[in-house]
């Protein structure tokens, strides 16, 4: 090797080099995207062109899972899941990533289906009283764990009573609270706040002998509520009652880190867990239920925290889906073959600024109203989130049951917002004290305010004062004490308008944040909560929802959405079936989905 | 040497439980906390984090934490009411992890083996040590190479390449080994299958130990160079010696004392996880780990960070300064 040879070779190399940190800044943040959602339209790929018609290679012997070596295999879905989740116990979990390990192995007693509406899974069907307080479920009498053990109504008994059981002190804990009859009683240290020693000393026996969900005989499951709650159905799907079974869970309290005791009823079995790189998961020969029969042969999970390196694998034919990051998506957009792969997906959240009423200005009505209408959502979600998602008005996103198309009241005018806030209290825009705007500090929220500051101060003449602080102080603040004028966004649990309009509520858990309280809101909300006509209901709901954006305690300002790549020989992941709320793109149409290289 | 020894060893708790207090102090004084998660999700209620709070002692005096944490506590038996002692970090227990919401603790999260799988720290500390290994061979024998042939062309490339690799951080060295042998030759795959035995650590050994080869090698030559005008030396080849005798013999093992220095430091870093080169190759080991338990102010794990990490400096360092007796012989220990 001459002289020449190296140093030219060498200078190629240092020119990559310099051109890298370009590439590794794009790559930057671990996502902060908000839970990915789903749904729209969009290319229906699903090509499966020539689908040779191999069959799917014959059930690979149940090996240890053979490595994808980077290339995709008929039957076998790879995907990022970003991160290692901490806790994959059922009743203890509420994070996306946690959820999307459980729902594989479990099934709960309901499912959703295309359009978001509960259906029966592990349940076979239900009925509901007429007064709306007795739900009973009919278990399917094929019901069955992956082991083979029959899933039976005690399974789902001890699953919802370990739900409430104070020992448990999961996340979502208090969720059912005066919802399920007996739960707040049970559940003291959740629901009433009592504390653990007195919760404990009362007799425990009888607390469970009221406890409203019960197993009348093997498969026949009834759940007695307090009151009606139209959207039980929909909690009834949610991972939170997903049926754990005693033996698993009396292996440890981490149980649920080994594959081995992560036996479930739902879709998949856990068959490999290198923590903190990949889980792999195999069909469940035992499933029965709307999910099967599953065609993919093998699903897995990597968790990969850096997107570049993510973007990298799909690229190098690693992965078979992933979500694009607002940084990457121009260089897909143009790029000849990766555009072809692009899926919309929207999301399941509302981004919203919060105007605390308890700090001035924003006591005054005026104010709020008038900011709410000083700036531009169409330029913010174009130029700023790069079109992802979309513009909001009001709080329950596209796609969701609730939602209000029509409902625009604060459309970008800075002079109406101008005048707005001469109205006020305060007589114009230069009397206002000083406003400080609260965020979650990243370098990608950083620019975002940036020219959310510059709006304010084009469209009002104000000079906002920046204030970013680190995501976790920010998480505490907001509940704790809450900052002037902040940014913040809620996720559904559930589809329903209930788990979002009554958030809201005086004392609710986002109105608390906002110090906000409308005894008129109030009492449509607690009414259509307990509504069972649903079309009233939804009308209820509505003229909440009209009053919640008027009396603007927060600003709507956009659904999250975006983009997921799909490589054209993944069947059925496609914008008519998947849902904002799937675990994984194409989740709920899961008998459909394949990989047919 | 023994006595020596011991005492060193010895003094490395003191050290540890200051680092500990100021860990401690640090994270407790940080605002939010563990229960604090992503604000557009449904939180936690208060009730329920008044539970875990109380479970994880959190509302207990500073002190208290401190210490019940550091060394031990007393502990009393709901059921039985019988008293006992749990030791904390320093018999091992470094306690659950906030994360988990107590179901793991941070000795199974870190040296626990993983359902069948090597433990974190099995993956740190043998990159580590491949990392240490690749610049330790590589960069000496590099650096003496251009001291010796100084002002040629060699001269220029050794430090050129180790320049480049100095100024480089592992972030960048790390994609540029992914964009050229993993997306463009195919060499490897992107995503790493840890059932191989070999493959998947090639490239993180070579990125995490990039840096410090350009460093040693930088070192090494300057150490050299400054050896190389030395009276001995000259002695050593005017009486004869052939070159291979004077340059291992006379200079080497003069030289290589600052470098031996550098090693102490430099091994602890590279052992207890790096978080660029396990973020990059999906390397699951203890980096990432900790760095993430910042901002999930999971303050066991936190403090596990710091006092490991501080552990094997100790350690390391004590292993240099009896390299340099070896060395040196009139290094002497009292």
């Amino acid at each position: 090797m001459n002289k020449l040879n190296w140093r030219s070779s060498l200078a190629v190399v240092m020119l990559l080099a310099l051109l890298l940190p370009i590439l590794a800044a794009c790559g930057g943040g671990t996502a902060t995207a908000p839970t990915t959602p789903p749904a729209p339209e969009a290319a229906t790929t699903a090509p499966a062109p020539d689908a040779p018609t191999t069959p799917p290679a014959p059930d690979a012997p149940t090996t240890p899972p053979a490595p994808s070596g980077g290339t995709a295999q008929a039957g076998v879905l790879r995907i990022n899941t970003e991160s290692e989740p901490d806790n994959v116990d059922p009743q203890k979990s509420s994070f996306v990533r946690e959820i999307q390990f459980i729902m594989m192995a479990y099934q709960a007693l309901m499912t959703f289906d295309g359009n978001m509406e509960p259906i029966p899974a592990a349940a076979e069907s239900v009925e509901t009283s007429a007064d709306g307080l007795k739900y009973t479920f009919k278990l399917r009498p094929d019901g069955q764990y992956s082991d083979g053990t029959p899933v039976t109504a005690q399974n789902f008994e001890y699953a919802w009573r370990r739900l409430a059981d104070p020992e448990t002190a999961g996340e979502y804990q208090s969720l059912p609270c005066g919802i399920i009859k007996g739960y707040s009683e049970y559940s003291a240290t959740a629901c009433e706040g009592m504390e653990m020693e007195e919760t404990l000393a009362r007799d425990q026996d009888e607390l469970l002998a009221n406890f409203g969900v019960k197993a009348i005989d093997d498969l026949t499951l009834e759940i007695e509520l307090v009151a009606p709650a139209p959207y039980f159905l929909s909690m009834a799907a949610l991972w939170i009652g997903a049926p754990a079974r005693e033996q698993d869970i009396a292996q440890g309290d981490d149980w649920w880190y080994y594959p081995e005791n992560y036996i479930g009823n739902g879709p998949f079995v856990l068959t490999e867990w290198d923590h903190g790189n990949r889980a792999v998961w195999e069909p469940n020969p035992n499933y029965a239920g709307p999910l099967g029969p599953v065609a993919l042969q093998r699903v897995e999970y990597y968790m990969i925290t850096e997107s570049q390196v993510a973007f990298q694998a799909y690229q190098n034919g690693e992965l078979d889906m992933l979500a694009v990051a607002p940084e990457d998506l121009q260089a897909v957009q143009s790029d000849p073959t990766l555009s072809q792969e692009l899926l919309p997906v929207s999301g399941s959240c509302t981004f919203y600024f919060g105007f605390n009423t308890t700090k001035a200005p924003f006591e005054d009505l005026k104010v709020r109203q008038g900011f709410a209408q000083a700036f531009d959502r169409e330029a913010w979600n174009r130029d700023i989130f790069g079109g992802l998602g979309s513009v909001a008005y009001s709080f329950i996103p596209p796609g969701f049951p609730g939602y209000q198309p029509e409902l625009r009241l604060w459309e970008f005018d800075p002079e109406a917002a101008k005048a707005m806030i001469a109205e006020s209290s305060y007589g114009g825009v230069e009397n206002l004290p000083e406003i400080k705007l609260t965020y979650s500090a990243s370098a990608r929220n950083n620019a975002r305010f940036e020219w959310m500051a510059g709006q304010l101060k084009t469209n009002l003449g104000i000079d906002a004062v920046l204030d970013p602080i680190d995501p976790t102080a920010f998480s505490a603040a907001t509940k704790d004490n809450p900052p002037q004028m902040f940014s913040l966004g809620w996720c559904a649990d559930y589809p329903d308008p209930q788990n979002w309009i009554s958030l809201f509520q005086t004392n609710g858990l986002l109105s608390t944040r906002v110090g906000y309280s409308n005894p008129e809101f109030d009492a449509l909300v607690t009414q259509a909560d307990v509504e069972q006509d649903p079309v009233k209901r939804a009308e209820l709901y509505a003229q909440a929802q009209e009053i919640l954006v008027t009396d603007a305690p927060v600003a709507f300002t956009r659904n999250d959405g975006g983009y997921e790549l799909v490589k054209p020989y993944v069947q059925g992941v496609t914008g008519e079936t998947i849902t904002p709320i799937d675990y994984w793109y194409g989740f709920f149409n899961l008998p459909n989905v394949d990989v047919q290289p | 040497m023994t006595a020596y020894i011991i005492r060193r060893i010895l003094w490395q708790i003191p050290v540890l439980v200051i680092v500990g207090l100021l860990t401690f102090g640090i994270a407790k004084m940080t605002p939010g906390g563990p229960f604090d998660t992503d604000p557009t999700r449904r939180q936690m209620s208060p009730q329920v984090e008044a539970v875990l709070r109380d479970r994880f002692g959190m509302d207990l005096p500073f002190w208290r934490q401190f210490t019940r944490y550091m060394f031990l506590d007393v502990v009393t038996d709901p059921k039985t009411g019988e008293q006992a002692i749990r030791w904390g970090a320093i018999g091992g227990n470094f306690g659950p992890t906030y994360s988990s919401r107590g179901a793991r603790t941070v000795q199974q999260e870190l040296f626990g083996e993983r359902g069948g799988k090597p433990s974190r720290f099995y993956y740190s500390a043998r990159l580590g040590v491949q990392a240490l290994l690749f610049a330790v061979l590589l960069g000496i024998p590099m650096g003496v190479l251009a001291a010796l042939k100084q002002n040629t062309w060699i001269d220029y490339l050794v430090l050129l390449t180790s320049t480049f690799f100095v100024s480089l951080s592992t972030l960048i060295v790390g994609f540029l080994l992914v964009l050229i042998f993993a997306s463009g030759l195919q060499w490897f795959t992107v995503l790493p299958n840890w059932n191989d035995p070999i493959r998947p650590w090639i490239l993180p050994t070579i990125a995490l130990g990039s840096t410090s080869l350009g460093f040693i090698t930088r070192l090494t030559r300057s150490s050299v160079l400054e050896v190389k005008r030395q009276d001995y030396v000259r002695t050593a080849q005017a009486k004869g010696l052939n070159d291979q005798v004077v340059v291992w013999r006379h200079m080497l093992k003069n030289a290589v004392l600052p470098v031996i220095t550098i090693l102490g430091p430099l091994s602890a870093a590279l052992i207890t996880g790096t978080l660029y080169t396990e973020i990059i190759f999906q390397v699951p080991g203890m980096g990432s780990l900790l760095i993430e338990a910042i901002g999930k102010r999971d303050y066991s794990m936190i403090m596990a960070g710091a006092l490991v990490f501080v552990f094997f400096l100790g350690l390391a360092n004590l292993m240099v300064d009896i390299a340099y007796g070896v060395v040196d012989p009139r290094i002497s220990y009292k």
